[in-house]
């Protein structure tokens, strides 16, 4: 059958000794980047991006997957054991969790969690392997028109679906889009003039900018803001198995979470938060006034978690068969894919197989991977937990310092980062946005080179609105931005992601 | 006239500054025309939606109240000076001296920027960074950095 060929491929690239050790590397590295303070899945895939010099395709996009499967195990962990703060919506679905902790039953949570995650991911990926064929055909009567709209629409629709203002946030995929254009060239005749620095590239390297406004601007913020170290969490685990009656409310929790994660990763922004925070709200009404919910019931712990990584893996499904990033990880991706020599789009799935089945049965040996040293490993975690930041930013710093210059070798580059660096700081302080400037920065490029494809014969824009579908993508696009800015919505939604 | 949001009334020119100085940035590039755009001529679209997002921004800023005036807060100086000279400073003295030297002198200034120095801290990180550093980087990886 053409399904067991398909996963047979897949196996016979993943499952190689490098290929393995790859991942377990890099689950290692993404548990820490969420551990540590002040770093994330988006930091730690930036500083890992010039380290794969010489790596392969299939080698770079298993670590960066494997990275950011781990990030997001390591995260839910992190949200059980320390104490949820404010009433965002990610908090909100860690309360059954922690009190769980507090009752001296974190071993509990953290098994039910970490079943939950490695389960709800496999069968997300079993979901997504058996959609992937109807993913291809659709791809197959894609276009540059329809793939013009659709990049307009998932970016419209990332930042519609994220936290902050909308209009801010479209302004920064515009200069996502103009830094991707003209910037580098201006850039480097200033720096010419300015600092008689010989060796400028024409463009900007997206790691550069990464680096600069995600891992620096963070350092000066979290710098900047009063000293809230975690204290000393020394929590007893106690015994590490649910009880019997917990496996049975947990199990129907997994399924729905699963189904909820599945459809909502699809989802551009922060899809896989909203499913977390979807299927939580949904177990809280299922349950009714039997459940324990906010007093520790296993069901708030199992639901989200199950939504979570069920939504970390759909949400490679738009970046896989259609090359659309619809969030700023899946956009340092697509950067890599293209920096590897195979440049993403709605071909990949037919031209590569290997590469698409192969990525897909990568993730489902992370999981296992991630399964299996997640609970041993607790321990040295709940370690990195404690270690203060004036340890790890110095750290940090340097860490991307050598990055940047090993990336191409280029001392203009260290000086971008820096700027970089203030600016993410800037943007920071008037609360615009960061991940959409990576987003029209990594999608700029691909854009401006389907609209030329579009223009090739006649020079006709016409053919934007005069396709069926591509004018339902804009329409849609143009219903999502007036939907959000309805006062109606407009609070609501600042409710549920206020600093997610 | 009264600023009802600090933030975006900054944020409001901020873009208004990008937008025309990118503006001014693509004009020197060639048109061309809508049916065959040059190299200027997306840039220069974008850059006229980005003033209109920036005056849009600013507009709001001064027609909406919010609670507080939402203001933009106390500047951290201090971790935006020495982070960013400590970049520069890696970037200025690595070709020269190398990355041993380098990582010490960036580990070392960095810690300045907050509060007092952790003085066993210090040491360690000093002694132990730039050893990881030529481990992981140079013997691991093998990249192109001089020592």
């Amino acid at each position: 059958m053409d399904f067991f060929h398909h996963i047979a491929t897949g196996f016979s690239m993943a499952w190689t000794a490098q290929h393995l050790a790859v991942a377990l590397v890099g689950c290692l590295v993404g548990w820490m980047v969420s551990v540590l303070p002040g770093l994330g899945p988006v930091a730690g895939m930036a500083m890992l991006l010039p380290m794969l010099g010489m790596w392969g395709l299939n080698a770079s996009m298993i670590l960066l997957a494997s990275v950011y499967c781990g990030s997001q195990w390591g995260a839910s962990m992190v949200r059980v054991v320390t104490s949820p703060s404010g009433t965002t919506a990610l908090a909100l679905t860690a309360v059954d969790g922690h009190q769980l902790s507090r009752q001296g039953r974190a071993g509990a949570a953290l098994t039910v969690g970490a079943v939950s995650s490695g389960v709800a991911a496999c069968l997300a990926l079993g979901l997504m392997a058996l959609g992937a064929p109807l993913l291809t055909d659709l791809a197959l009567h894609i276009g540059p028109a329809e793939y013009v709209s659709l990049m307009v629409f998932s970016l419209v629709g990332a930042v519609a679906l994220s936290p902050g203002s909308l209009i801010k946030a479209l302004a920064m995929i515009i200069l996502g889009l103009l830094l991707s254009q003209v910037g580098a060239r201006h850039a480097t005749r200033l720096f010419e003039h300015a600092l008689g620095v010989p060796d400028a590239f024409t463009h900007i390297h997206f790691v550069v900018l990464t680096l600069g406004l995600f891992v620096l601007g963070d350092i000066i913020t979290l710098l900047g803001q009063p000293a809230n170290e975690r204290s000393g969490i020394a929590l007893t685990l106690g015994d590490m198995r649910p009880a019997s009656t917990e496996v049975q409310q947990a199990r129907p929790a997994v399924w729905r979470g699963t189904l909820i994660g599945s459809l909502f990763g699809l989802l551009p922004g922060a899809g896989s938060v909203l499913a977390s925070y979807t299927a939580y709200a949904l177990e809280r009404r299922l349950a009714g006034q039997s459940g324990q919910f906010g007093r520790g019931d296993v069901r708030g712990v199992a639901g989200p978690a199950a939504a979570l990584q069920a939504g970390v893996q759909s949400s490679f499904m738009p970046l896989l068969s259609l090359g659309l990033p619809l969030n700023a990880v899946m956009a340092l991706m697509v950067g890599t894919m293209a920096l590897k020599g195979l440049p993403p789009g709605p071909q990949v799935m037919s031209s590569h197989p290997d590469f698409f089945w192969g990525l897909i049965a990568a993730l489902l040996i992370i999981q296992v991977l991630l399964l299996c040293v997640h609970l041993p490993l607790l321990r040295l975690w709940m370690t990195l937990l404690n270690l203060p930041y004036r340890f790890v930013f110095p750290v940090v710093t340097v860490v991307t310092c050598l990055g940047v210059y090993a990336l191409r070798g280029s001392v203009y580059d260290l000086y971008l980062v820096a700027g970089f660096g203030v600016m993410g700081y800037v943007f920071h302080k008037l609360h615009c946005p960061l991940p959409p400037i990576l987003l029209g920065f990594i999608l700029g490029p691909m854009m401006e080179s389907h609209l030329r494809n579009l223009l090739q014969p006649a020079g006709e824009w016409r053919g934007l609105v005069t396709r069926p579908v591509s004018l339902s993508l804009l329409l849609m696009t143009l219903a999502l931005i007036v939907f959000v800015l309805l006062p109606s919505v407009r609070r609501p939604r600042e409710l549920a992601f206020r600093e997610t | 006239m009264k600023i009802k949001s600090q933030r975006d009334f900054w944020a409001g020119l901020l873009f208004l500054a990008l937008g025309v100085a990118f503006a001014l940035g693509a004009s020197e590039h060639a048109m061309g025309s809508s049916t065959s755009p040059g190299p200027g001529y997306l840039s220069l679209a974008l850059s006229a939606l980005m003033v209109v997002l920036g005056a849009l921004v600013l507009f709001l800023s001064l027609t909406f109240e919010t609670d507080g005036g939402n203001p933009i807060g106390p500047i951290a100086w201090r971790p935006l000076w020495v982070i960013t000279t400590a970049v520069v400073m890696f970037g200025l003295a690595l070709p020269r001296w190398g990355l041993v030297i380098t990582c010490l002198l960036t580990v070392a200034w960095t810690s300045f920027a907050v509060g007092k120095p952790h003085w066993p801290g210090l040491w360690w990180s000093c002694l132990l960074t730039p050893l990881a550093a030529y481990l992981l980087f140079v013997l691991g990886l093998r990249l192109p950095i001089p020592i």
